[in-house]
């Protein structure tokens, strides 16, 4: 489940090489390997080769997934919102142009454009960050083409994925450039019944290329991703377009010792709403959305002595709108903005030095600070906001900062450690500027609030790790506590302005909230006949105001096996969540029942002269269980039994 | 930017339209106008419009409006000028708008002109038109005092209903008739607006004088998707009938402004009034 860079260094703690190499190893937080058809190895990730992303994250007992439809699942880390965690791609800040959340940025790239997600806690302003890592070629010292293809279908919604890979390595120059296709109708749950609206269609593609001068190393990607089509069966509304381009330079050397890296980078997107395809819908509306990032940043690792010191820097300003027109019949236009247009512009520095006391204990120190500013470039916005009293300024102030330390302590066969982090964050756009931003679940209209504090946050996390003769067992407790959390506040006095709607709430600092939570995990016979893996995860959160904090999961058990017969591989996964009764009301979340879900798959290589084939047959919710999760948008039932069938090519 | 839009400035702000006026061209259309100081007629004749222009004797009398004269509230300028071209500054207007029907006449609620421009005598009053000319003959009819003599200048305007209505009739409980009309928004904009109403009541068919002393509620409401808009402020009265507050439209379509309205007494007069206002 956990592969840490520090193991690596572990090993390599005492070869002359230390410096050098331990200065690839880019993080010491937690990386998810996501590309399971470039990995053969085991471990409970790669029970299924043909795991979509949103399936690997979901296999991830730190991350679960709201679900509003059958694709473009938001990520939720530790039950924290989605402002609390931040999301890049490759250490670009990416920013949905949704107000409603329907575009998520994990949704605008595609398994095989990923490596890795490193899931990060010191180096960021935000509590957490999950950094999706590109894939990218290789300089090596004799030149290789690789390649691949693969195709998929899935017995449930019709869904066929598709696409293609090449790659070149050499000294010098290396390319890597695919493409992937995915579609699938509507699925049907448990009780075979069809789940409106839960169809989609993308496509992606990615192009990147590596050149290497002397010491300076030079690569420029792009991605591509667009996205039609896509049903969302837990909301009023479905998307029929969000496309996204997302652009890279970067520049990589050595000084010495120190590692350089720079990169210059852009994305766009742009966001439509349909509601066309409803059966019933009050009134027509349009409700496109746009963003777009272009930041500058960089990283220098150095070592020196026992001491790893690394600084990072980033220059970002990110545009973002959305407008909504609606058309009542035999009347005038309405017209109002969602997200009056906002430039936020922002600098952040974040040093951090790590000192090796010994080969026991280590220490890690970091500070992130970011200063920007917000400014509403839509006098439509200005005039909007002046409904509610609010007189904005020119521009507001957005800063916020964040210390962490993390004490490590390791033995033999025995670590432990012990992380602490306290800053504040920024309220997002949303929280500040919205404007009537319709939450189909708790049916109420949020308007943001330009007023709103910093909401500070302190968390704690300890964890211990044992591993003895393959077996390796750890442990892990969190907790996370706010001051001036923020959260949708009614105000009885306002109107809701979607029809049906329950009323308004405005984003207020509601006081204390906190998140207790913890895994106990196994990872068992890892060098016998059948590996297995186990673990065991409970999340739990209250607010002062308002009781139970929304997305907390309930006690989820995971067990998994893999094993080998002649060329066969053999992967079972078991997974059972406890009934979730704590819902958050004034979230407007449901209870969900207890669910237990059997994956199975079969696969095998078949080489054909120099190439090789692989093929899995993979069973998902073999029990046809008919469940929703904690996180089901207004409670929609997820997919039913599954069958797919995936073929790999490749050379 | 150079554009100086008076529809939305109101009656108060109207003498610092003058000089905010001319300084704005002044200082920002200096790049765009190697003229800068636009005339005083440039003025008048590119925020105004022409009503009818009279000469009697030696002088001549010229009515404006901000646009067509229309049925409710409507504030009249005038400017008069003597034989030699030049304006005259020191004179009285009294004005005697009336409506001629086949079977009667009326008047009309009016507000006695007031000075805006000393220098150049430029008037502004108000005339409330409660029909349009459809349904007979406007007069509008000046008895101007200059120079210790009165001229009768008579006018005959077409008033033209507007496309939502801006002026309602009701009769109270006490068997009065009422006149409200909306004085503004006229330009109505996303966001804060000023609210203004004038209320006239009418004791016989010669006299419609204003009612200060009633109070009165407001609420904006989008009918096509029933939801209001929050932080309104009741209009209260300020002077001569005219009740100013505060309205906020949300977005942009179609609003009513619902008005409920009191006598002194606290009875209400009435609770089914609604200006259209489409944004």
């Amino acid at each position: 489940m956990i592969k840490k860079g520090i193991l690596g260094v572990l090993l390599l703690w005492s070869t002359p090489y230390f410096a050098q190499v331990f200065l690839q190893i880019d993080t010491l937080e937690e990386v998810v390997v996501i590309n399971h058809y470039a990995t053969k190895s085991g471990g409970p990730n790669a029970v299924q080769m043909s795991a979509s992303l949103e399936e690997t994250l979901d296999r991830d007992a730190d991350l679960d997934l709201i679900r509003r439809g059958g694709y473009a699942a938001e990520v939720v880390y530790h039950g924290l919102s989605g402002t609390q965690t931040n999301t890049m791609i490759d250490g670009m800040r990416i920013y949905g142009a949704c107000t409603d959340k329907m575009d998520p940025v994990t949704a605008y790239v595609d398994e095989q454009n990923l490596h890795s997600l490193e899931k990060k806690g010191s180096n960021d302003v935000t509590i957490h960050s999950l950094n999706l890592k590109l894939k990218r070629g290789e300089f090596v010292p004799t030149s290789k083409h690789y390649g691949s293809f693969y195709s998929s279908v899935n017995s449930n919604n019709l869904g066929t994925r598709y696409g293609g890979q090449y790659g070149f390595n050499s000294m010098r120059l290396w390319l890597l450039v695919n493409a992937n296709g995915s579609r699938a109708s509507n699925y049907s749950d448990g009780s075979n019944r069809e789940v409106r609206f839960t169809q989609y269609e993308k496509f992606n593609a990615m192009a990147s290329v590596g050149l290497k001068l002397g010491r300076n190393e030079f690569s420029a990607t792009l991605v591509k991703d667009k996205a039609v089509d896509v049903g969302y069966a837990g909301l009023p509304m479905d998307v029929s377009s969000a496309d996204a381009l997302i652009a890279r330079f970067e520049h990589q050397t050595m000084l010495g010792n120190t590692n350089i890296n720079h990169q210059v980078y852009y994305n766009s997107i742009v966001h439509v709403m349909d509601d066309t395809k409803r059966d019933s819908v009050a009134m027509h509306m349009d409700m496109p959305g746009w963003s777009e990032t272009k930041g500058i940043s960089g990283r220098l690792n150095q070592t020196r002595g026992n001491w790893l010191l690394r600084a990072q820097y980033e220059l970002v300003q990110n545009s973002r709108r959305a407008e909504m027109t609606m058309y009542p019949e035999n009347e005038a236009e309405m017209y109002m903005e969602t997200w009056p247009e906002v430039v936020r512009s922002f600098a952040s520095v974040n040093p951090s030095a790590t000192y090796y006391f010994n080969e026991n204990y280590d220490i890690l120190v970091s500070a992130s600070l970011s200063t920007g500013v917000d400014k509403m470039q839509s006098p439509t916005g200005i005039k909007q906001l002046e409904v509610f009293g609010y007189t904005m300024p020119d521009g507001i102030q957005t800063n916020a900062g964040a210390g962490s330390a993390r004490i490590r302590f390791r033995k033999s066969s025995f670590e432990h450690q012990l992380t602490l982090k306290a800053g504040n964050r920024a309220p997002e756009l949303s929280e500040r500027f919205g404007f009537y931003l319709y939450n189909s679940q708790d049916g109420f209209d949020y308007i943001g609030n330009p007023d709103l504090k910093n909401e500070q946050f302190l968390h704690v996390s300890d964890d211990v790790k044992f591993d003895q003769l393959g077996q390796q067992f750890y442990a892990k407790a969190y907790a996370y506590l706010f001051d001036q959390y923020i959260f949708g506040v009614q105000e009885p006095a306002y109107f809701a302005m979607t029809p049906g709607g329950g009323g308004v709430k405005i984003y207020e600092n509601i006081g204390k909230a906190f998140i207790l939570g913890g895994e106990l995990g196994s990872s068992l016979f890892q060098s016998g006949k059948i590996p297995t893996t186990a673990v065991i995860s409970y999340r739990y959160g209250r607010s002062e105001r308002f009781g139970y904090l929304p997305q907390m999961s309930p006690l989820a058990f995971t067990l998994n096996h893999t094993y080998t017969w002649k060329k066969l591989q053999f992967g079972l996964s078991n997974k059972w969540v406890n009934r979730y009764n704590r819902a958050s009301l004034s979230f407007g979340e449901r209870n969900a029942k207890n669910y237990w879900l059997m994956d199975a798959t079969i696969s095998t290589n078949l080489p054909l002269k120099s190439t090789n084939i692989l093929v899995e047959l993979a069973g998902n919710n073999l029990l046809n269980q008919y469940y929703t999760t904690h996180l089901s948008w207004n409670g929609i039932p997820l997919m039913g039994r599954n069958i797919s069938l995936m073929a790999k090519w490749s050379f | 930017m150079c554009a100086i839009d008076p529809i939305n400035t109101s009656m108060k702000t109207l003498q610092t339209l003058f000089l905010a006026g001319l300084l704005v061209s002044a200082i920002s259309c200096k790049k765009d106008n190697p003229d800068p100081i636009d005339s005083f007629e440039e003025t008048i004749s590119s925020n105004f419009t022409e009503i009818a222009s009279q000469t009697i004797d030696s002088y001549t009398l010229t009515i404006y409006a901000q646009s067509d004269l229309i049925v409710g509230y409507n504030e009249i300028y005038m400017l008069l000028m003597d034989a030699d071209g030049s304006y005259v500054s020191d004179y009285e207007v009294h004005p005697h708008p009336m409506m001629e029907m086949p079977m009667m006449m009326h008047a009309t609620p009016f507000e006695y002109p007031k000075v805006v421009d000393t220098e150049k005598g430029f008037m502004r009053a108000s005339t409330t038109f409660i029909m349009p000319s459809t349904a007979g003959d406007w007069h509008l009819d000046y008895h101007v005092h200059v120079m210790d003599e009165e001229y009768a200048f008579s006018f005959n305007p077409t008033v033209v209903s507007p496309e939502e209505t801006r002026m309602l009739s009701f009769v109270g409980p006490d068997e009065k008739s009422y006149f409200l009309a909306l004085v503004s928004p006229t330009a109505p904009e996303v966001g804060e607006n000023n609210f203004e109403v004038v209320l006239y009541t009418k004791l016989d068919m010669m006299s419609f004088p204003a009612v200060t002393d009633a109070t009165m509620e407001i609420e904006p409401w989008m009918p096509s998707m029933s939801h209001g808009s929050p932080n309104n402020v009741n209009p209260v009265h300020d002077e001569l009938g005219h009740y100013m507050g505060k309205v906020n439209f949300s977005m942009t379509g179609h609003w009513e402004v619902k008005m409920t309205i009191k006598n002194a007494d606290g009875t209400v007069l009435s609770d089914a009034l609604a200006f259209d206002i489409t944004l």
